[in-house]
């Protein structure tokens, strides 16, 4: 039978973020130990583990304790061949592929918010990251809304937003491979602004700048300004917290109730960055009035890749990487 | 039969009346013509009108009772009742041009006080030959463009709006110590029900409003400007290029105007004189009137 523990749950912000000690994610942990993570995820948003002994396989077989995992991405065509589930976050693949960077969404998002489904939680390891710099942050969404005027939650609580992927690049990006893709397949959903947590049952703000466009049935004006507060209010600093990646280290975070920041203080290093990250499959988002999101374009992202990407998934890659 | 000749000069705003002399008293009718262009188009304009202050001090009173020239200024000599607007005496109060254009914004006449004025009747006496337009928008086409989730969000909103100088801007002591020596402070509805028409308005007069009640300052800072930006959008404005002898009449329930932006380097002078009517206490969409922080409500001059 698998590892009995207590774990150790020590909270790292006011409203968010706790770091889970005495575990190993290696091991194969018995159910009570699940849900105490579990337990310890939906409370803090996001939960971190250190010097974790993990490889591509480990991950994946910790991560399928929480639900089902996604293939890599829905913009992913080269993924590991052996690890559909996995996708990289790899600054050496960036920077073959797309030019230098260091993710692929440099604002405050949510991860796959163009999709119907949103991925229910994400599942980030850290393998190589620079000694100093390329911390992640995450904002809790429900404290972020709670922290709203009564006023405005009202507003909101009605509202619709869609989101989509590419948003806002300039055109001098046109040539740019990456949005190249995300153009020829485009991933469009309509969300509610306020989404009911289907665990919790607490409401969330559930847009950023990263995909939400815009606020269906107002004007753009209206839309911008609205928005504009909203973003303000996810960013602010009290709903944060913020980390420092070490090898080893796994960042789990209930995408449903949070927004994260990649690292932003990286483009004048010339540092290597290689992380890996697992998404479970996520339920259709409910706003207040019960009403569901709407999928415009692309499909649903759940454990098999559409027909559009079948035969990138299917084949072992033949641009396999070294991995660890 | 009224002789008013009423014709629209913008989409949504503004009227040229013709056919009156106001050096005459108006027939009934007359008044009753003008005041339904003045409700339909929310400020009507009159061109070469040479009257005397107390011909525009009469002309008034067939649409209101005068209120004093103003709660903080000085009126004109013989005239309680006529308020000047005259660039030498801004130049005066203010010190310097910079801080003209800081306090000289978007507004609503008055709306500090509890019952801000009804009507403004503003006459020019002498205008630079070019520059000096005034400005005027429609806050009831400004309400009904916004977008049906946020007129029902601004329907339940009421603002703060107070006299007072933006920070760091420099005046002449003496309007500061009339500032501060008479503040006056009011609660209005956001949505603003006009007394006459029905109409819903959205009356947040961006000069004067200091912020949204019940709100985060942070919250009330993005929303206002939001406002703002709506009240002020070119398709609800109307502009007016004054001549001696030119008066505009404005609706100041369902308006806001801007002064006068391009004058700044010009050295001509630029001199009105302004009546403003008696206004009733504004109500909300839930019914609810506004209230007085500080000062008291401006009734009719005796």
């Amino acid at each position: 039978m698998g590892e009995t523990s207590k774990i150790e749950v020590r909270p790292l912000a006011g409203h968010i973020g706790a770091e889970i000690r005495r575990v190993n994610l290696a091991a194969r942990l018995d159910d009570a130990t699940i849900a105490q993570i579990r337990a310890a995820l939906l409370e803090w948003k996001v939960v971190f583990f250190r010097n974790q002994n993990l490889g591509h396989k480990e991950q994946i077989a910790f991560a399928e304790r929480f639900g089902e995992l996604t293939y890599a991405h829905p913009h992913e065509d080269q993924p590991l061949g052996e690890f559909p589930e996995i996708l990289p976050i790899d600054s050496r693949r960036f920077d073959r592929r797309y030019g230098k960077r260091y993710s692929y969404e440099n604002r405050w998002h949510t991860d796959v918010t163009a999709a119907v489904n949103p991925p229910a939680a994400s599942l980030l390891r850290a393998v190589t990251v620079p000694e100093y710099g390329g911390d992640t942050t995450w904002s809790n969404l429900v404290a972020a809304y709670e922290g709203l005027s009564p006023a405005v939650r009202e507003l909101i609580d009605g509202l619709r937003a869609e989101h989509r992927f590419g948003l806002r690049f300039a055109a001098q990006d046109s040539e740019n491979a990456y949005l190249k893709k995300v153009r020829e397949n485009p991933l469009v959903a309509i969300h509610p602004v306020v989404r009911v947590h289907p665990e919790t049952k607490e409401r969330g703000l559930f847009v950023s700048p990263g995909f939400t466009s815009h606020i269906v049935g107002l004007s753009r004006l209206e839309s911008t300004r609205i928005l504009d507060l909203l973003f303000e209010q996810i960013a602010k600093p009290a709903y944060t917290v913020r980390f420092h990646w070490e090898p080893g280290s796994l960042a789990f975070w209930d995408n449903r109730a949070t927004a994260h920041l990649g690292p932003q203080d990286l483009n004048h290093l010339d540092v290597e960055r290689v992380l890996y990250r697992v998404t479970l499959v996520g339920d259709i988002p409910v706003g207040v009035d019960g009403v569901r999101s709407e999928l415009v374009a692309g499909e649903v992202f759940g454990a098999r890749p559409p027909e559009r990407l079948r035969a990138a998934y299917a084949r072992p890659s033949a641009a396999q990487e070294a991995r660890p | 039969m009224s002789a008013v000749q009423v014709r629209p000069v913008s989409g949504h705003t503004g009227a040229d009346i013709s056919g009156v002399d106001l050096r005459e008293r108006l027939r009934d009718e007359d008044v009753a013509a003008i005041r339904a262009a003045l409700l339909r188009w929310k400020v009507v304009f009159f061109r070469e009108q040479h009257i005397s202050p107390s011909e525009q001090a009469a002309f008034a009173r067939r649409f209101g009772q005068p209120t004093p020239a103003h709660p903080l200024r000085d009126s004109i000599e013989g005239h309680p009742e006529v308020l000047p607007i005259d660039r030498r005496i801004f130049d005066e109060e203010y010190g310097d041009k910079t801080a003209r254009r800081d306090i000289n914004g978007w507004h609503t006449d008055v709306t500090a006080v509890i019952n801000p004025p009804a009507g403004s009747i503003l006459r020019a006496e002498e205008v630079p030959p070019y520059g000096g337009d005034t400005t005027w928008t429609n806050l009831v086409a400004a309400y009904q463009g916004l977008s049906e989730p946020l007129q029902r969000f601004a329907n339940q909103l009421r603002a703060v709006h107070s006299f007072h100088l933006p920070e760091g801007v420099a005046v002449s002591s003496k309007l500061r110590e009339r500032i501060e020596s008479k503040p006056l402070v009011s609660e209005h509805p956001v949505v603003r029900v006009h007394p006459e028409t029905g109409e819903r308005a959205l009356f947040v007069s961006p000069t004067f409003v200091r912020y949204i009640v019940g709100v985060t300052p942070d919250e009330s800072q993005r929303i206002i400007n939001l406002f703002f930006q709506q009240i002020t959008r070119p398709e609800y404005t109307v502009r007016f290029r004054w001549q001696k002898g030119s008066i505009a009449f404005w609706d100041n329930r369902a308006t806001a105007h801007l002064g006068p932006q391009d004058i700044d380097h010009l050295e001509h002078e630029r001199k009105l004189h302004r009546i403003t009517l008696v206004g009733d206490v504004p109500v909300g969409v839930d019914g609810l009137p506004s209230r007085a922080i500080q000062g008291e409500p401006l009734l009719a001059a005796s």
